[in-house]
């Protein structure tokens, strides 16, 4: 018994020999001792060897010092602890080189995504307790929280889809909660801000709108958008739009500036509608 | 008269969707083409979320405009450097890079 407890634990830690051999092999010479065991420690998490390897060479040809990249190693690993996707930071780190950013800029992006993706992870367990669509929210969240929903704006709009969804089947609540969601970052990625499509999302569902209703609503809003500085006017019309009862298959006949009450009169405004 | 008036109301019309298009896709053969229209530049890269955002040369045509293809069907984020300086163009869709900056963002099916 005793020999076959070390057999399994020899035959558990040739993997770590052979990853220390490889980083030792395929890391120059010149890097820091503290840089490899950091890229050692981050691959001994589950990251994927090639892509800590080729991301601390890249750190090493741009010149980054070695606190910066032990600084690099960090965000991963504390990515990887919290159960958070590493991918996201890992690109964010290649698009800062291609963008010829500065170090420590690079290493404050890196974070600001692990960060963005953590708060999203808490948002999405507030939506739902099953693991897995929690995974599935907290992407569509941070997609939203990237195209500019603050997090006062994405708590509300996280508790307004919990109280709405409390009485669906998990299926349900799921398939509402990634479409709402979805059209949330379709009108934040159109350029409305933050605060008007928080509203719109209020007010459509006390006017009951269903899951298809707001992936209409999103899609029209996309198509309405002439561009970024027209779209926060275009989100306030929307909103006031719903408030007054217009049905989401409408919607996209509402220009910016202007409401129409659905009695048919026409209420004051800076803009016409068409049809 | 009123029939040289429509007409002109027709020509303004169409001519507004195609004024400052500069910036445009084209789904063909499970390829998107990806255009650019900036005739006085001398090289365009692309970047995209596709690959680690690596450096993808862009062919320019005769009249100025720069194509890129990639596989269709995903979402992707991307910018260019034109000339050596970042470049986004006015996308429908665009989003913070964390660093300062935006880029575009291209969604199948919309």
């Amino acid at each position: 018994m005793k020999n076959l407890l070390i057999i399994i634990m020899i035959i558990f830690s040739i993997p770590s020999f052979i990853c220390a051999g490889e980083i030792d092999d395929r890391l120059s010479s010149d890097m820091p001792a503290k840089v490899k065991e950091s890229a050692r420690q981050v691959i001994s998490l589950g990251i994927e060897n090639q892509d800590i390897i080729q991301m601390t060479r890249t750190m090493l040809e741009n010149k980054y010092t070695e606190q910066q990249m032990l600084a690099a190693h960090d965000v991963l690993i504390r990515t990887k602890r919290e159960n958070l996707p590493v991918d996201p930071i890992i690109n964010k780190f290649y698009e800062s080189v291609a963008k010829r950013s500065q170090a420590e800029q690079t290493v404050q992006a890196m974070e600001i995504v692990r960060s963005r993706y953590k708060t999203a992870s808490d948002f999405a367990g507030e939506i739902t307790q099953d693991k897995e669509q929690a995974q599935t929210i907290a992407q569509v969240i941070a997609e939203c929280m990237i195209a500019g929903i603050g997090n006062g704006d994405m708590h509300r709009i996280t508790e307004l889809l919990r109280q709405r969804t409390m009485d669906m089947n998990i299926e349900e609540a799921q398939v509402f909660n990634k479409g709402t969601l979805s059209a949330v970052g379709l009108m934040a990625r159109s350029g409305a801000d933050s605060g008007s499509i928080t509203e719109i999302v209020s007010n459509a569902f006390q006017r009951g709108y269903t899951v298809v209703d707001m992936e209409k609503l999103g899609s029209a809003f996309m198509k309405e958008t002439k561009d970024p500085s027209s779209a926060s006017m275009l989100a306030e019309s929307y909103a006031r739009a719903i408030k007054n009862g217009v049905p989401a298959d409408d919607i996209g006949n509402y220009k910016a500036g202007g409401s129409r009450n659905w009695s048919g009169r026409k209420s004051p405004g800076a803009g016409t509608h068409h049809n | 008269m009123r029939l040289l008036l429509v007409f002109i109301g027709a020509f303004l019309i169409l001519s507004s969707g195609c004024a400052g298009s500069n910036h445009y896709y084209k789904e063909q053969d499970e390829q998107l083409h990806i255009y650019l229209k900036y005739p006085e530049a001398e090289k365009v890269y692309f970047f995209s979320s596709l690959d680690q955002f690596q450096p993808h040369e862009a062919a320019k045509n005769e009249k100025g405009v720069w194509d890129i293809s990639v596989p269709s069907g995903q979402e992707i984020t991307y910018f260019y450097i034109v000339d050596g300086e970042i470049f986004t163009p006015e996308c429908e869709l665009m989003a913070t890079d964390d660093l300062g900056g935006e880029n575009c963002i291209y969604l199948p099916g919309l």
